[in-house]
């Protein structure tokens, strides 16, 4: 080999060195702002919630937690007026920050974005459902891609491997500014929009959950032949082995640790779903499932109750989504039975306490 | 699996690790026919069959060509062989073509009768291309240009070899067949070649070309909207796009090959600076219209049969060439377009083109030249774009009498603009500067660098859904 053909050849894998090296480095520096300073990029329904939020002058009282199963089956609006019959005061502020794709793993970072920002409610209320709260998570890619840091990953290994996301994590997390291009550059955009004028407070607490989030949903309607059989091949394929030590076990048992730290009244409903749904939970499934809540119940003061065949299937529009009837029924259903008393009493004490 | 893809880069780096980590060449070369059957599988796992039984076909007729003395049965099997490739592909893209065509003509002539098209009939990914090369390899042994390959291994990975699989570049036997018998050696400077013509390469299909369709997919599909300007705009468009779009392609097999130690032939050198059309075809899809001058034009006479057999095999070839392109009648349109704009500049342009002056006046005559080819090719880009000859005719009579309509948003106006000034300044560069040169003077953390920005600023600006290949349908 020629000197000059050595010297190009030693010059090339530097340059190879280099471009890895550089190319690494801006990534890493990419993922360090996307997972700190920058991560309401990433998590745009948590973003839009908080802001939602932040706009409000009032605190909120009671808060709901979950996925686009409480998101669009429950209205706080509705929940705050039946809360507020026969009682003088304030109608209470309810608080939707269900986001899509959600389980305790969400929740909790919703729910830390919470107390981070001083809301200290009197009563969470958590949506709960076998496969919310499986090792075999069936939203981990979604929490990869919204919420999930360098510091997540090791808790988080081994649901990441149970859900196949192993080969995809590595994607997510070493080039982030690729994944994240198109939030990168709607933020980028966004600087050059005027800023979104607010409605008044009291018209901001009756939105609903779609309203806050600025989707337009369209309803079915007649439903379609099959529509309640729509995603359950998904859900039986994560329930096929099913176990409750995982992530999502995990934080839904810190969110009840935390509640009870802040004297926060923790009510876990079981998420009202369809019957094709409700028959996915085989015997072992549903067992481990009360056995988990029945734990946590009595270690973490919370309550549990069973919504999940508290509504007909005519009520759904898939195999666990309510139409707007739907919604109102379940909202006016939870608060009468149960929500009611809780608040009452958690009130009064307040109240006295005061 | 398509390239510009996390998983394709997965795929990617998990076949070049495996290749230069393997010690024998052998080795080597089986596991890289095993990664473009996996390629290839990963778009229909079954329609890999048919690619195999076309090349085994002629893998035993190349061999056949040794033993067969007679000039008779030489020709037959020639023959059979070619037009086994061609029935195969007239099947699978050209049936419902041929199908709706004879419905047409049946209904123009007040038949009433309507033969049944087949609804799923899947076209195998890349059968143009490789029955383009199987041709060309049982044709070269039975002239007497290439011997026979003994190695079934080494013929396999000759058409599919996962790089130009899928949309070329239409590779020669005598071309890349001894490159699969010599032995490779990793070279980290031939590395960083490869990665320089596959970066631009992603460059151009992920950033330019991927932008387009959202300025042109609209307008092409109800030109009748859009005002004079926004079809200009758009058929500008889809020029870049095109182009961006097959070129970037070509650079991105002809980088891959090159890390695995391979050459492909250059597919595209800066067709829109093209002075003429004829030399155009020079610079557009090299390896096709090469192809097409060698086992086509050549074997009906080429130009030595006077100036009529000229322009009538000069039609022939570009008519086949447009059909080549897709089972449709814009497509042959397209091809007959340019056949007699060649035609033309044969009978009348190559006189002008002889009479260069110098200084100014010749710089100027280039320019108009220039500037009158790309205006044809843009023409030409309605017929290949538009779905009916209606639509097209919409967009050219717009494109010439300037109408009202709807015009196209700030931004889109913007994007087009910035990325003809891309390929403009892209064009400019490749004819002025010698970048082999110029790279080969900076220091290592400037390349390095140089690099690295190249793929953040394409991984940046990718859209949110990367779009297929143009020429992957056909």
């Amino acid at each position: 080999m020629t000197t000059r053909k050595l010297l190009l050849d030693r010059r090339a894998k530097q340059s190879v060195v280099w471009f890895a090296g550089l190319f690494l480095l801006v990534q890493l520096a990419g993922s360090w702002l996307l997972d700190h300073p920058w991560l309401p990029l990433r998590f745009r329904t948590a973003t839009r919630l908080l802001a939602h939020l932040d706009a409000n002058h009032r605190r909120p009282d009671v808060v709901l937690l979950g996925s686009s199963r409480f998101g669009i089956g429950l209205h706080g609006g509705t929940i705050a007026e039946v809360l507020a019959e026969g009682h003088s005061g304030d109608k209470p502020f309810v608080f939707n920050s269900c986001v899509e794709a959600g389980d305790a793993i969400s929740a909790e970072f919703m729910f830390d974005a919470l107390l981070e920002r001083g809301v200290r409610p009197q009563l969470v209320v958590m949506e709960v459902s076998p496969e919310t709260v499986n090792a075999w998570n069936l939203w981990m890619n979604y929490h990869m891609r919204r919420q999930m840091r360098w510091e997540d990953f090791p808790p988080w290994l081994m649901d990441l491997a149970r859900a196949h996301q192993h080969t995809r994590v590595l994607g997510y997390r070493l080039t982030p500014l690729y994944v994240h291009r198109c939030q990168l550059w709607e933020a980028v955009a966004q600087r050059w929009r005027s800023a979104p004028s607010f409605s008044r407070d009291a018209d901001r607490e009756a939105q609903t959950w779609h309203e806050v989030l600025d989707v337009k949903m369209t309803y079915p309607r007649p439903r379609p032949e099959g529509a309640l059989l729509v995603g359950l091949d998904l859900v039986r394929r994560y329930l096929r082995q099913y176990r409750t030590d995982g992530a999502s076990a995990q934080a839904l048992t810190r969110i009840a640790d935390k509640c009870r730290r802040h004297g926060i009244e923790v009510l876990l409903v079981g998420v009202p779903l369809t019957s094709p749904h409700r028959a996915l939970y085989r015997p072992e499934v549903e067992s481990a499932f009360l056995a988990f809540m029945d734990c946590l119940t009595r270690e973490h003061g919370c309550r549990f109750v069973d919504y999940r065949a508290s509504m007909p299937d005519d009520f759904f529009y898939d195999n666990h989504h309510l139409y707007p009837e739907g919604c109102d029924a379940f909202s006016r259903k939870l608060a009468t039975e149960t929500l009611r008393d809780l608040w009452r009493a958690k009130h009064l004490h307040a109240v006295s306490a005061e | 699996m398509n390239f510009p893809t996390t998983q394709f880069l997965g795929f990617f780096l998990t076949v070049f690790a495996v290749y230069w980590l393997l010690p024998w060449h052998r080795a080597r070369m089986v596991w890289l026919l095993l990664a473009s059957c996996a390629f290839y599988m990963s778009w229909h796992p079954w329609l890999i069959l048919l690619i195999l039984l076309s090349a085994s076909v002629d893998y035993v007729v190349a061999l056949l060509f040794d033993d067969v003395k007679s000039l008779t049965w030489g020709r037959l099997l020639l023959f059979g062989s070619i037009g086994f490739n061609l029935s195969l592909l007239a099947f699978f893209k050209y049936t419902n073509f041929m199908l709706d065509s004879a419905n047409s003509m049946f209904a123009l002539l007040g038949v009433e009768y309507r033969s049944p098209l087949f609804d799923n009939l899947l076209l195998p990914l890349g059968i143009s291309f490789y029955t383009f090369e199987t041709i060309s390899y049982v044709v070269d042994v039975y002239m007497g240009r290439f011997r026979a390959v003994r190695n079934p291994i080494d013929y396999a990975l000759y058409i599919m070899f996962f790089p130009h699989l899928a949309a070329g570049p239409i590779v020669r036997p005598r071309d890349f067949l001894p490159q699969v018998e010599r032995r490779k050696r990793f070279d980290w400077y031939r590395l960083v070649v490869g990665m320089q013509i596959a970066l631009v390469g992603l460059f151009k299909k992920a950033v330019i070309a991927d932008h387009m369709p959202p300025v042109v997919d609209p307008v092409f599909k109800c030109p009748e909207l859009y005002s004079s300007a926004s079809i200009w705009l758009a058929t500008l468009a889809y020029t870049v796009q095109i182009y961006c779009d097959f070129s970037g392609y070509s650079d991105m097999a002809m980088g891959m090959a090159h890390m695995l130690g391979f050459k492909l032939p250059v597919n595209f050198h800066m067709p829109y600076f093209a002075a003429s059309i004829t030399e155009f075809w020079r610079r557009w899809h090299i390896s096709l219209s090469s192809w097409l001058r060698d086992y086509l034009y050549v074997p009906l006479g080429g130009n030595r049969g006077g100036k009529l057999a000229t322009y009538r095999n000069l039609m022939i070839t570009m008519l086949l060439g447009g059909l080549w392109h897709g089972a449709s009648w814009t497509f042959v349109f397209w091809g007959a377009y340019h056949g007699a704009l060649l035609s033309l500049h044969r009978a009348f342009g190559r006189g002008a083109q002889a009479d260069t002056a110098g200084g100014v006046v010749g710089v100027s005559r280039h320019v108009v030249c220039v500037l009158a080819t790309f205006l044809s090719v843009c023409i030409g880009w309605v017929f290949f774009r538009a779905q009916t000859f209606g639509d097209a005719g919409t967009v050219v009579t717009r494109l010439v009498w300037p109408t009202v309509g709807l015009n196209l948003h700030p931004g889109h106006v913007l994007l087009v603009g910035l990325s003809v000034l891309a390929v403009f300044l892209g064009h400019l560069a490749g004819t002025f500067l010698s970048w082999r040169r110029l790279e080969r003077r900076l220091p290592a953390p400037a390349l390095g660098g140089a690099l690295a920005f190249l793929l953040l600023l394409a991984l940046l600006l990718m859209p949110e859904a990367s779009k297929g290949f143009i020429y992957f349908q056909f």
